[in-house]
């Protein structure tokens, strides 16, 4: 063992010391050029504008073989989707139900594809029910691709300033369902109180409160009550063949300047439904949610501008212009 | 980084600088410590770690290893290479049915797995192995690597003296990967060859578990002599010394540190194992890993230990898989007992490694099913001649669980207590019956002998229908099993005995002719099920009748006596078990098959009754209510749905889209009325009709069958109670079209009628016995029948094709889905065809449970050799598929398929599915053809025994009185005495073949199964041995032996080396 020591200190000469000096120089100006370079990289990859302007609507696409194609009162998919391209907006929010009566692969093709399917670079679909009309949404999953988020259908990304959360309202469907405790629910729970942006938006496909023909959807009390917890502002839901803005509203349904703003853009272009007394059998059991405008009379998107601390909003109807507008600030957070 | 300058010479230098010395940490090892031992110390770190976590964590740790090996394995040894090679355990059987269970505990057995150490089958399964997600992170996973780089550089980097041991250790490495990958690609066919032929060979059926103790041995010896191989040459560089950075610590000291950092990588790679994360406390849908076995376990365990009697001890109820739940939170290979009981334990362990002698298999399930059905004369019989003299009952069972039907313990408990002679030793969780000694005897005595057939249950059928005093020998079978699953009915007939399996038929009486010796002949019934008895109301008692008649001849030689209950006069509807009927017979006109005995239930032990009669306060429907949607899974409005009821004694409900609805509220349902509710429906247009029973605040519509789509009126009943927590009770009728564009759905509904009952009667009722009896047969050709039983299949008309597993949005034809059938329509045979998705045809059992046995048939083929045909008995309620041995292999020609099976009591529903699966290329379609579907309840769930009584000989009732002496020398030697007078002398040590006694040669099976020598009548002073034993001894001593020649050939070969040297 002795002969592999060799004696201390003498058998490995160190160089001079000006030429250390210059190595150290040399590799500590690279190591810190690196570093830097990554932190620029890391801070431009994240970077996002101040204010964004999206569109969001939902029921879509008419059946191929849907007897109502070609009329002028449904199945105006097209035409809607055409304003919408117009608006070039930095991101299109689908809110479920793109395809009726079945969403097979030829209607996305076909029907969906060249109409909204035009923003498909700039979607972020939710899944509505007539999505799992096949075999776990498989032709949606097809169609969006990576767009379509994960299997369980809700994930979060960033859009502008704005944090966004896109949730599974098919509660029967999604793991575990929607109440409280559920995998959805404590994922949202976790998600939105890692959130740090002031502005928030949840999108899912039911309403949880509404005047049109389904009625306010109770399975998603839960959920609703969790955006209430952490703050959320913004509230979108399709499903109902109609448009609906509510005011922040409280768990109870009620008023409250502290709840969420919940918009209903079931106008996407497939049918739109004014309901007549009859239609709406939950009316009979239960008051009208307070809302602050309803239309059922027109196809239309909601356009909205994302701004750091507020946000604006406009239903534009097609061949009616802008039906309802409006601003509101972001619940302040702390 | 090397210098050209000349190798630095220690006296040529001037001494350094005292600043400018670094230091070297090698300075404070110890002389003659080796960086590379470091993996030594790693090595015991880990061993402690892991044997802390074992002990601390399961039973089936180090703690618990040593009384496996000393209790379980060590006599198991002896057994074992006579196992390997004649039962169950030999290759040519485990490879019959085991490629796919090898493939699948090989699935991660790619040879980079291999060799990373982490070819495991549960890898990519959390519930099994949480922490591997953490492993496979990419800012680690690269660590893994570092293992077999360092393996495969060890002969370069190795010193010239370590090379040779590195090329060994490094080719010991590669046969270990080779054989541990086992049937995965590359050479999978070397390893098959392996697996098919060698003895034994299979018990590496999930290599890595065995090899890959190996291979961490070999590696860790490897790696360490790459380390110091490079630690050697690194310094062995004096030539050419380093231009080594300033900043650096001393080469010497950098070294030590990045052995350090390699030991730290070491370590922490495992880190689950060393955090206790590898099986953690909650595991999803899974019960935790970290149980002890209860004290009570133990304790009767003590007490069997210490009861000087050698009977065996049976463990009950039988396992119906080889893992079983417990309520202690263990769920995994049932062998609580066998590891701490110290004598034999019975317990098969289905769909495990071992399986059983079919002899003893026979009776062992034997006296289960005598248990559970009632037939308590042939349980202490059985008992005997399974020389089992203790039973345990077990309590500590989870039941229920989805798929799992072994028997109720509560049961067994009660009829155990029942069995004449059987006494209770220990009292609770686990309950210890003791029978009467002589049924633990290792060597007995028999003073007769009858021939039985070579059927396994023949034998079983008999022994449970005659004394003790008989022992039942086999005939050797000649004929070989068939390549798929069959019943074999055949009545079993030798000089000595009959056994007849009464078969299901599809009409009239089944029946059998047989020659017989004249003479009296002992008739008995031996349970297969539960009895299957018709209740009729006569005046104020409940008589259960069992309708079948055994007859010799036309003359009625066997019958079971009725069973009374008293209850009120006017009862109308029971509850046995989980089977419901009206004593009415509403409805059941209509029903398949044999439809006179419908209202028949099986009654087994401990059959809990309940006795409905009409209420006192009567049920409170309102009037069905106005069509309303009941299916709102798209808002629209009311005017395109087109829903609407018309009608009042017959009520249609139509629906465009949505669902037509109309409700019938019960006013006075309360948690705990009952209610029958009777209507007929039938399908008019569109989808299938749905019918609910809503109890208000509970989880949707109660469990029903569902109504069928076929066409005419059909009845509909349900006998139901209302929940605790059920607010009302809402009789909702469907037509349900569930999506636009379909086109209309219309449903009718009469005959709605919903009675209040209230239960008058709660009781526990048990099937009489049928007594033994003996009879004169005049002898030549004799008629054995049996009268009055079920005939005919229970299976409906086969519904519209349909489409089982639509994955995508192709309609079915799209997906080439077809149905052709042809023939009869009640025994049709259906060609399905499918390019995608799966077609699929049903036929549900309108009203399964009528009987206690079924026997399923079929018949099926592959048309165009694409896929193979698939078939399903759903139960819908546990919404799956039972269990049913797998079918033959499939081709172009009929393959058939039989087997019996018993309603499973936690289903609302049997439906027989066919199916055809898609081609998997998605091409063209698989076509597969099946006919011959048939579900017949048996005609009788007995087995007719008849057992001749030998003119002048003695009587086969008589019990064993021979006396016998015996000494245990050790578990293969017996020393045997017994006086003159036997016909045969028997040994229950085990049931393997190769057993002697001296002076009667070797040994054939009595009772299915045990050793046994015809002695006829000589005295007999001996000794049995097992002869295979002493070549399995010295097949043991080889490895010791050895190992110890290898350590004297490395001895003698060093001293030859230094010699050599010197």
């Amino acid at each position: 063992m002795s002969t592999m020591t060799p004696p201390a200190g003498t058998a490995y000469p160190l160089p001079p010391p000006k030429r250390r000096r210059r190595w150290l120089r040399v590799t500590l100006a690279v190591a810190v050029a690196g570093l830097a370079m990554l932190a620029v990289l890391r801070a431009c990859s994240g970077t996002q504008p101040e204010s964004v302007t999206i569109v969001a609507a939902g029921d879509m696409a008419c059946d191929l073989t849907d007897p109502a194609q070609g009329s002028e009162l449904e199945c105006q998919a097209q035409a809607v989707s055409d304003m919408a391209v117009e608006l070039h907006p930095y991101a299109f929010i689908g809110l479920g139900d793109y395809l009726y009566e079945l969403p097979t692969s030829k209607g996305y093709q076909d029907v969906y594809g060249p109409s909204w399917g035009r923003l498909l670079d700039r979607t972020f679909p939710v899944l509505g029910n007539q999505e799992y009309k096949v075999h776990e949404a498989n032709t949606f999953r097809t169609y969006f691709g990576d767009r379509a988020g994960p299997q369980d259908g809700y994930y979060s990304t960033q859009i502008g300033q704005w944090h966004v959360v896109f949730l599974n309202s098919n509660c029967k469907v999604v793991t575990g369902g929607c109440a409280m405790n559920s995998p959805q629910q404590k994922w949202l729970a976790a998600d939105l109180a890692a959130n740090t942006a002031q502005c928030t938006m949840a999108v899912w496909h039911h309403p949880r409160w509404s005047n049109g023909i389904a009625g306010s959807d109770q399975r998603l009390t839960d959920l609703y009550q969790t955006l209430l917890d952490n703050q959320v502002d913004i509230l979108l839901s399709g499903h109902e063949a109609d448009y609906e803005r509510f005011g922040p509203l409280a768990a109870n349904g009620q008023p409250d300047p502290a709840g969420v703003r919940q918009f209903v853009v079931g106008t996407g272009g497939q049918v739109t439904y004014d309901p007549a007394q009859g239609d709406a059998p939950w009316r009979a059991k239960a008051a009208p949610i307070p809302n602050e405008f309803f239309d059922g009379g027109h196809h239309g998107l909601l356009r909205l501008t994302l701004n750091p601390d507020s946000y604006d909003w406009q239903f534009i109807a097609l061949d009616a212009g802008v039906l309802d507008s409006g601003s509101a600030p972001c619940h302040p957070k702390g | 980084m090397l210098l050209d300058a000349p190798p630095p010479v220690a006296s040529a230098s001037p001494p350094p600088a005292p600043a400018r010395r670094r230091p070297d940490l090698a300075a404070l090892w110890p002389a003659g410590f080796h960086p590379a031992r470091a993996y030594s110390i790693v090595l015991l770190i880990s061993t402690f770690v892991v044997s802390t976590w074992f002990r601390a964590g399961t039973f089936i740790a180090t703690g618990d290893m040593g009384p496996f090996l000393r209790q379980g394995w060590a006599p198991g040894a002896l057994w074992s290479w006579n196992y390997q090679i004649t039962g169950a355990g030999s290759a040519t059987n485990t490879m019959a049915r085991a490629p796919e269970f090898l493939l699948w505990s090989q699935i991660n057995n790619q040879v980079p797995n291999v060799l990373t150490l982490s070819a495991n089958w549960a890898w990519y399964l959390p519930q099994y192995l949480p922490f591997t997600a953490d492993l496979d992170r990419p800012f680690i996973i690269w660590m893994r690597y570092l293992l077999p780089v360092l393996m495969f550089a060890a002969p370069l980097l190795a010193m010239p003296r370590r090379r040779r041991v590195a090329m060994t250790l490094l080719g010991l490495s590669g046969l270990s990967v080779v054989l541990a990958k086992g049937l995965i690609p590359p050479l999978s066919g070397l390893n098959l060859f392996l697996y098919t032929h060698v003895p034994g060979f299979w018990l590496f059926r999930e290599p890595m578990s065995k090899l890959g103790q190996l291979l961490v041995l070999s590696n860790a010896v490897l790696l360490a002599i790459a380390v110091e191989g490079a630690i050697w040459r690194f310094k062995g560089r004096k030539a050419k010394p380093l231009r080594w950075p300033a900043w650096l610590p001393h080469p010497s000291t950098f070294l030590l540190i990045c052995t350090a950092l390699s030991v730290v990588a070491v370590l922490a790679w495992p880190y689950p194992i060393a955090t206790g994360g590898v099986i953690p406390d909650n595991r999803p849908q899974q019960p935790s890993a970290h149980v002890r076995v209860p004290q009570y376990w133990r304790d009767l365990a003590a007490t069997i230990n210490a009861d000087p009697s050698p009977g065996k001890v049976l463990v009950l109820p039988l396992d119906d898989y080889y893992q079983m739940p417990t309520r202690w939170g263990f769920f995994g290979v049932d062998s609580i007992a066998n590891l701490l009981i110290t004598r034999g334990v019975v317990a098969p362990k289905p769909d495990g490694y071992f399986g059983d002698v079919p002899g003893y298999a026979a009776d062992v399930r034997a006296v289960e099913t005598a248990l559970l059905s009632g037939d308590l004369t042939a349980v202490p019989r059985l008992l005997d001649a399974s020389g089992i003299d203790k039973v345990l009952v077990r309590h500590d069972l989870v039941r229920g669980m989805p798929r799992r039907t072994f028997a109720d313990p509560d049961i067994l408990a009660k009829e155990i207590a029942a069995v004449p002679g059987m006494t209770q030793a220990v009292s609770g969780e686990v309950d210890l019956w003791k029978a009467p000694a002589t049924a633990g005897e290792t060597v007995r005595a028999y003073q007769d002998t009858i021939t039985v057939g070579a059927r396994p249950d023949a034998a079983a059928a008999v022994i449970g229908s005659v004394g003790n005093g008989a022992a039942a020998m086999a005939l050797k079978s000649s004929t070989k099993s068939p390549p798929y699953p069959t019943v074999d009915s055949s009545p079993q007939v030798t000089l000595d005995s009959v056994q007849w399996p009464v078969p299901a038929v599809e009409s009239g009486d089944p029946s059998t002719t047989m020659r017989l010796l004249p003479g009296s002949y002992v008739v008995a019934q031996r349970a297969r099920a539960a009895a299957v008895l018709t209740p009729s109301l006569e005046g104020r008692e409940l008589v259960f009748r069992d309708s079948t008649r055994v007859r010799i001849n036309g003359e009625v030689v066997s019958r079971r006596p009725a069973l009374r209950v008293t209850v009120p006069r006017n009862t109308v509807a029971l509850r046995a078990g989980s089977r419901t009927v009206s004593l009415d017979g509403w409805g059941r006109d209509e029903l398949p098959g044999d439809a006179a005995s419908r209202a028949a239930v099986p009654v087994g032990s401990a059959t809990p009754l309940t006795v409905y009669a009409p209420s006192q306060q009567p049920a409170d429907p309102a009037p069905p209510s106005e069509v309303y949607d009941c299916n709102n899974y798209e808002p629209r409005p009311a005017a395109e749905l087109g829903l609407s009821k018309t009608g009042t004694d017959t009520i249609r409900l139509q629906a465009q889209d949505h669902a037509a609805c109309t409700r019938i509220v019960v006013r006075d349902a309360a948690p705990g009325r009952t209610y029958r509710v009777r209507l007929q429906y039938r399908t008019v247009a569109g989808k299938r009709p749905q019918i609910c029973l809503w109890q208000v605040r509970t989880d949707g519509c109660t469990l029903a069958p569902r109504p069928t789509i076929n066409r005419g009126w059909h009845s509909w009943e349900q006998i139901i109670t209302v929940e605790p927590d059920a607010e009302s009770l809402v009789l909702v009728l469907h037509a349900d079209v569930g999506q636009r564009l379909l086109g209309r759905t219309v449903t009718d509904y009469r005959d709605i009628s919903i009675e209040a009952l209230d239960p008058v009667k709660q009781t526990e009722i048990f099937p009489p016995e049928v007594p033994q009896r003996e009879v004169i047969v005049t002898g030549g050709d004799t008629t054995l029948s049996v009268t009055g039983g079920q005939s005919g299949s229970v299976l409906s008309d086969f519904e519209p094709l349909q489409n089982c597993f639509r994955y995508d949005d192709q309609t079915d034809q799209q997906a080439g889905l077809t149905a052709e059938t042809t023939g009869d329509q009640h025994n049709p045979s259906i060609v399905l065809g499918a390019r995608e998705h799966m077609a699929c045809l049903s036929a549900t059992v309108p009203d399964m449970g009528q009987s206690s046995l079924y026997q399923l048939s079929l018949e099926a083929r592959k048309v165009n050799n694409i896929r193979d045909p698939k078939f399903c008995i759903f139960l819908r309620g546990l919404d799956t598929c039972q269990r049913l041995p797998a079918p033959g292999r499939y081709t172009d020609q009929w393959t058939p398929y039989q087997t019996l099976l018993s309603p499973n009591p936690g289903a609302v529903e049997t439906r027989l599915y066919l199916y055809a699966l898609r081609d998997k290329e998605a091409k063209k379609p698989s076509y597969v053809e099946y006919r011959g579907m048939s579900l017949l309840p048996v005609a009788s769930p007995s087995t007719v025994v008849l057992v001749r009584q030998p003119p002048g000989g003695p009587d086969v009732m008589s019990a064993r009185s021979l006396p016998v002496e015996s000494t245990k020398v050790s578990p293969v030697q017996t020393t045997v005495q017994v006086a003159a007078g036997a016909q045969v002398v028997a040994l229950t040590e085990t049931s393997a073949p190769g057993w002697s006694l001296t002076g009667f040669g070797r040994a054939y099976p009595a009772q299915g199964w045990m050793a046994s020598w015809r002695v006829d009548g000589q005295p007999v002073d001996g000794s049995a041995r097992y002869l295979p034993a002493g070549l399995s001894r010295k097949a043991l001593y080889v490895l010791p032996v050895a190992v110890l020649l290898a350590f004297a050939a490395l001895y003698v070969g060093r001293r030859w080396r230094r010699r050599r040297q010197a």
